[in-house]
């Protein structure tokens, strides 16, 4: 009964005043920022992380973490209401949500997803408590060529199956790669690539290069855009959020269907929130009785999706945690939150820092506790926000971020160089590329190098020592046979696995 | 504009990796088995040179797009984040944030002055609140430190 008893002492620490304080907290930020179009979860992890650094570990992660899957809560109402996503994953709860708003149904249509995230989010976390200490154990095996080869699998997979053109992710992902060897070698000392500039000789802050990616970035591009089109006021009121008996019954094995998927596609490298939640809504088409109802309206077609991406939010952090080895930009970028807060996700993370661990798992069943109450009997305080004209929004979004990125070192130094690489990310958008997987190569480009030098001296420079253990060769084989795809897929001209799911 | 979008985007991108290559010729490579710190980055530039010729190549037989730069929000942008980076040492938290907030809104059509710096001095002043009295960040509303 070792699970009771942590999380008992999990439990312990969630419920101290001010880690509920900082869940409750984290857990609004994030339903405000999801239910705002334009601006997603990494946005809103990286204009909070700054913040972070003033608190104890346990604090920040219980707050950062609320941060990332409230956004997902929120992200449903802009689809929803306005058919407008909020965040990428709520995308397709527009297809069926929009109709639902237009018969009159808004209502039951937010409540069902209330509901739906909820139930998705408490199956995430129950897989989350009973495999990651079962893939830890594993973990602990792994040496340096097993990690190395991980990660490069992590890699390729985030940048093949994610958005967009596949060859366009792998060039992302080796770019972040290069930006993460900025700053200071470990290993011998040697300062690479600062051009003499001392600021860099920590290597490029993550929180600047997030903000600039996706804070000032994204402004850019959404901007000046949809001015005129004033939506008109909504209000919800909390009887027309009543289902019927008919949506409850046909929403059930949907719920579970996607609850399943979601956790699923959540754990596994690269796949991500997005994905699940595409993808569950294809089988729910596929499997109904009478497909022509989806994109009228259907019930199922938003409990399916939603109760998928909670899911995969929780998920998600099975892989991070247990091996230190984040599937989506998002979660590399909590896991480099945790770096810096001096807690190294990996296998020995549950015996060396058990308290943070089950504290946050706690954290969890709180903050969904928490978004439940935010987002049915408080839904109307978001749906106003909804309606904040983007004139305001925007240059209020400018000022965080550049106060957040100056907080770090209190150097306008930093706040240069978010927009240089704001700009960057701007022009990178403009050609079609996401700069997700540049993220993700970014924050695991220190522990390739590191785990790739130690197996090369454990392996005497022999690069076979990749195929000698069984767990390394698989992990690179299904690395190689997804990058045989991309080639293949761009030359094909085909689009990614989203694009073909819906 | 109308142009390959992927082309200029591959010669960006080759670009890049060119620079990263010549930039890491200065660092020591060593040895497979014992790797110095100029070892990765060459790999790794070597790497995005092939990805990026690659796209090159596999957009040739496609069609130019049309390519639209937003410029208006994208000087709007950068001139609020450079003011705020000038302004924020010499003058302050409030001036910093109500003048990066005012060039940030100029991002949009039709906006009235009056009720943006309105809305500029009140972020301004909670900003202050949260970061300066409840973190402790020091930095102070006005003047230079």
């Amino acid at each position: 009964m070792d699970i009771f008893h942590n999380l008992s002492m999990g439990f312990a620490v969630a419920f101290t005043p001010t880690n509920l304080m900082y869940c409750l907290f984290g857990v609004t930020i994030g339903t405000l920022i999801g239910v705002l179009p334009g601006i997603g979860a990494i946005a809103a992890v990286s204009i909070i992380l700054p913040v972070t650094f003033y608190l104890e570990p346990t604090a920040a992660l219980v707050l950062l973490a609320g941060v990332y899957y409230g956004a997902e809560y929120g992200g449903s109402t802009a689809s929803i209401l306005l058919n407008i996503p909020g965040t990428t994953s709520s995308a397709v709860t527009a297809l069926d949500g929009h109709p639902m708003t237009k018969k009159g149904r808004a209502g039951v249509a937010l409540f069902m997803t209330a509901i739906a995230s909820f139930f998705g989010a408490c199956v995430g976390i129950i897989l989350l408590t009973l495999f990651a200490p079962l893939l830890a154990r594993l973990a602990l095996a792994f040496g340096p060529a097993e990690y190395f080869s991980v990660i490069v699998l992590g890699l390729l997979a985030a940048a093949t199956i994610s958005k967009g053109s596949p060859m366009k992710g792998v060039a992302m992902v080796i770019l972040g790669l290069l930006l993460g060897t900025v700053g200071t070698d470990l290993h011998t000392g040697a300062v690479r690539f600062t051009f003499g500039a001392f600021e860099l000789f920590d290597g490029i802050s993550v929180v600047v290069l997030a903000m600039g990616l996706f804070g000032v970035a994204e402004v850019i591009s959404a901007s000046g855009i949809g001015r005129g089109s004033k939506p008109a006021r909504q209000h919800v009121s909390l009887s027309s959020m009543i289902p019927r008996k008919e949506d409850v019954r046909v929403s059930a094995v949907p719920a579970v269907r996607g609850s399943i998927i979601g956790s699923i596609f959540g754990a596994l490298p690269g796949t991500g929130q997005t994905l699940a939640s595409f993808m569950s809504y294809a089988l729910e088409k596929r499997l109904s009785r009478s497909p022509g109802k989806f994109g009228q309206g259907a019930v199922e077609g938003i409990v399916a999706p939603e109760a998928a991406n909670n899911a995969a939010a929780q998920s998600a952090f099975i892989p991070t945690l247990t091996l230190g080895i984040p599937g989506t930009a998002t979660m590399a970028l909590m896991l480099a939150a945790m770096m810096i807060h001096g807690i190294a996700p990996g296998p020995d993370l549950m015996t060396k820092h058990a308290p943070v661990f089950w504290g946050l798992i706690a954290s969890f069943w709180i903050g969904n506790f928490f978004l439940l109450v935010l987002n049915i009997p408080l839904i109307n305080v978001w749906v106003r926000i909804l309606h904040i004209p983007s004139h305001f929004l925007f240059p209020g979004i400018i000022c965080l971020v550049c106060l957040g990125v100056f907080s770090i070192n209190n150097s306008p130094f930093d706040v240069f160089m978010v927009l240089g690489i704001g700009l960057f990310g701007y022009a990178m958008r403009l050609f079609q590329y996401e700069a997700a997987p540049l993220l993700m190569g970014f924050v695991l480009g220190p522990l390739l190098e590191q785990n790739l030098r130690r197996a090369m001296l454990l392996g005497r420079g022999d690069p076979m020592t990749f195929f000698h253990s069984p767990i390394s060769a698989a992990f690179l084989i299904t690395a190689f046979l997804l990058l045989a795809w991309a080639i293949w897929a761009t030359l094909r001209r085909k689009g990614a696995a989203v694009d073909a799911a819906v | 504009m109308r142009v390959k979008t992927d082309a200029v985007g591959g010669l960006f991108l080759l670009a890049v990796g060119v620079l990263f290559l010549v930039l890491s010729m200065r660092y020591e490579a060593g040895t497979v088995f014992q790797m110095g710190p100029g070892y990765l980055p060459r790999v790794l530039g070597g790497a995005l040179i092939v990805v990026s010729l690659f796209l090159i190549a596999a957009s040739l037989p496609q069609p130019a797009s049309m390519m639209v730069a937003r410029w208006r929000p994208m000087f709007a942008v950068s001139l609020a984040v450079l003011s705020f980076g000038l302004a924020i040492r010499p003058l302050g938290l409030i001036p910093a944030i109500v003048s990066a907030f005012f060039l940030a809104s100029l991002a949009h059509d039709g906006v009235k002055p009056i009720p943006i710096i309105l809305a500029a001095g009140l972020l301004a002043i909670a900003a202050w609140a949260l970061f300066a009295v409840l973190l402790g960040m020091p930095v102070p509303a006005f003047g230079r430190f």
